[in-house]
């Protein structure tokens, strides 16, 4: 335990340090930069709202890829599932005329299922045609996204309509008041959005139901060998179908908590996922595809994105949080491996 | 299963008959006159005056983007003030990015782009209480008691860039144009429509090929797009794009074509090289706007707006062409600025 602590914190301090000779390489001050991350993400309650705003739908992502993992069937097209889950609340969310607390159910029930479909293709293929999953899922990525930028670019569609003469933006109209999650407490203070909530429950759903329930056993008989788990009766094309979908639709939710809290512009937008797609993948990643331990991670991560809107104070490019990021990742992973082989 | 189904058809039923209209934006209202807010340009009463920069495009493209954190950068140097720029902002993160901007106290939050107006709402939360705001406009910009808005009108300088290209291409005896941009969107489709009018005021057989590249910044894709351009016998190329400019217009002199440049002032640049400059650049009106903060005078809640042929921006320039076609370009913006050429009517005309 404590050889595996020190392993760990030895390839995170070396993450660290080389953020740092990063930092220090671009002009900036390496402590100028971590105090600029902290003061962006958890320095006061304005900072930890903004936090918090990114973690939810980091967490989704990452309960959903934490799902698919466990069944074998590798989902890395959570970014495009992000799209096409904000695309679906877009649509129902300007075009349907209900009020209230039915219609940001309505948003959020059709971006789940619309990001679970959209998975749910890759697993068609896979079935029918052997087409590889992680292969069709990251070029459904590219897909959605020119699906979405068709959307905001037709008039009939979904892009804003023109006031006067005035240029109109690849974009949506804003979404109506009634369609939008609300927050416990008042920004600037500490302001909660129920899509933190959302996320929360989630991931504890997705916990006990990989490690409490037979569906949950079964996946993850699935995921280590197919061929016993078909012995031992699993229907493998409907299980596996369903992970995949139970993966997108989760992306699809968070696309819709994108959608529909502060954190955005509560607009549809060809780049509104951010990266979190990818982001969430990685929170899975790092958490070793489990959904409780995937909580503190999506708050690094979710910390890491607020701060970096800090960064461009202290003269160091923002897309240095990325690498940043990206080493962290490296370096859990390679902690895992190192663990794994070491065990055998 | 089946009622799930029917409950999804039920929902595409209900959803498909709505408009889009329903949730348009209001239309900006007229210039008002706005109020000075206390203590500027220490809008905060910190002591320190910080001006926070926010643009969509790449802050080092040396044009349009870059112009606009020069002028700010240039102006607090001579003021003693700081300044904190952060370029590339994607549109859906501009909100939290000027969020971020007024949690690190700064006294004014200039936007680069009309493409970042969805961070205008923070100027209306108390993060942003004490902060003056300043937004650029030319398209669906409303104008708030909050923000102080810039505003041209990019057909007009469009046309007299085609105009200039007009009086350049008549003297070679060309007949075709190329307009080499981003993404196809609205704002510039428009600007391709108004260059082509003002080409055709001069030429009027004139043709121009046009091409969406897809990325205002990508130099791979402009430089094989203006090559495809000259294959096809063009005369001049307008790279009307953010940081790809400079090897676009490169690859423009290898074919000796006619070039323009998409915001500033270039014609002392010897590599690339400009035949016109097309000044538009946000970095011009932002200074004016500075100038006014600096003594206290930058009012919220009004538009400026900037007339060609009236005001010393926008303007078009020709390098190093003759005095006549000189002449006959500066007649041609006066007539603008006085309406004598009515230029909805000649771009909807001659654009088409």
């Amino acid at each position: 335990m404590i050889a595996r602590l020190s392993l760990r914190s030895a390839a995170v301090g070396a993450a660290l340090a080389l953020s740092a000779a990063l930092v220090a390489a671009t002009g900036g001050s390496p402590a100028a930069a971590l105090r600029a991350l902290y003061q962006g993400s958890l320095a006061d309650p304005t900072a930890w709202t903004a936090t918090l705003l990114y973690v939810a739908p980091l967490l989704l992502v990452a309960a959903g890829a934490c799902v698919s993992a466990r069944s074998g069937m590798f989902n890395i097209g959570q970014e495009g599932q992000v799209l096409i889950g904000a695309l679906a609340g877009a649509w129902v969310a300007l075009r349907l005329a209900v009020g209230g607390p039915v219609l940001v159910v309505c948003v959020l029930v059709c971006a789940a299922l619309a990001g679970g479909a959209w998975a749910g293709l890759s697993a068609l293929m896979y079935r029918w045609r052997g087409v590889d999953v992680v292969v069709s899922t990251l070029l459904m990525t590219f897909v959605a996204q020119q699906v979405v930028a068709f959307a905001v670019t037709t008039p009939w569609l979904l892009q804003e309509s023109r006031v006067g003469d005035a240029a109109v933006s690849a974009q949506s109209n804003r979404l109506p008041a009634g369609a939008l999650l609300g927050s416990f407490g008042e920004y600037p203070g500490l302001a909660v959005n129920c899509g933190l909530v959302l996320a929360v429950v989630a991931a504890v759903l997705v916990a006990v139901a990989l490690d409490r329930t037979r569906w949950g056993f079964r996946l993850t008989m699935l995921g280590r060998n197919e061929i016993a788990a078909r012995h031992a009766g699993v229907r493998v094309a409907r299980l596996g179908g369903a992970a995949l979908a139970v993966s997108g639709g989760l992306a699809g939710l968070a696309g819709a908590v994108l959608l529909t809290s502060p954190v955005g512009a509560n607009r549809l937008q060809p780049g509104m996922s951010v990266g979190v797609g990818w982001d969430g993948l990685l929170v899975a990643l790092v958490a070793r595809n489990r959904p409780l331990l995937a909580l503190p991670v999506a708050l690094l991560f979710g910390a890491l994105r607020a701060g970096g809107g800090f960064l461009a104070a202290t003269g160091v490019p923002p897309y240095l949080v990325d690498v940043v990021k990206a080493l962290l990742v490296l370096a859990f992973v390679v902690v895992g491996r190192a663990r794994d082989a070491g065990e055998r | 299963m089946k009622r799930l189904i029917a409950a999804l058809g039920a929902l595409c039923v209900l959803t498909a008959c709505a408009s889009n209209d329903a949730t348009a934006p209001e239309a900006p209202t007229a210039t008002s006159a706005g109020a000075v807010p206390a203590g500027e340009p220490d809008v905060n009463g910190d002591g320190k005056v910080v001006i926070g920069v926010l643009s969509p495009g790449d802050i080092n493209d040396k044009g349009y983007y870059q112009s606009f954190v020069d002028s700010a950068a240039a102006f607090a140097t001579s003021q003693g003030w700081t300044v904190i720029k952060r370029g590339s902002v994607p549109t859906a993160e501009a909100l939290a990015a000027a969020r971020a901007l007024c949690q690190q106290k700064v006294d004014l939050v200039a936007l680069g782009a009309a493409d970042l107006k969805d961070a205008i709402p923070a100027s209306e939360e108390p993060v942003c209480a004490k902060t003056a705001w300043y937004v650029p406009s030319s398209g669906n910009v409303a104008q708030t008691p909050r923000i102080v808005l810039s505003a041209d009108d990019p057909r007009q300088t469009m046309l007299a860039a085609g105009y200039a290209t007009g009086l350049l291409l008549r003297a070679r005896g060309g007949t075709s144009a190329g307009f080499v941009t981003g993404v196809e969107a609205d704002y510039s489709v428009l600007a391709a429509k108004a260059y082509k009018a003002g080409i055709r005021t001069v030429v009027p057989d004139a043709t121009l090929v046009t091409t969406y590249t897809g990325d205002f910044n990508d130099s791979a894709k402009a430089k094989e797009a203006v090559q495809a351009q000259m294959s096809q016998g063009v005369k001049a190329v307008y790279p009307y794009l953010g940081g790809a400019t400079d090897a676009a217009t490169a690859q423009a002199n290898t074919g000796g074509v006619i070039t323009l440049t998409p915001g500033t002032d270039r014609c002392a640049s010897t590599s690339p090289t400009f035949d016109i400059s097309v000044l538009f650049s946000p970095g011009d009106y932002f200074a004016a706007a500075l100038q006014d903060f600096a003594k206290g005078k930058l009012a919220m809640g009004v538009t400026r707006v900037w007339q060609m042929g009236v005001d010393p921006y926008p303007t078009v320039k020709l390098c190093k062409g003759t005095a006549e076609q000189s002449q006959k370009l500066t007649a041609y913006m006066a007539g603008i600025g006085s309406k004598k050429i009515d230029v909805v009517a000649d771009v909807d005309r001659l654009g088409s």
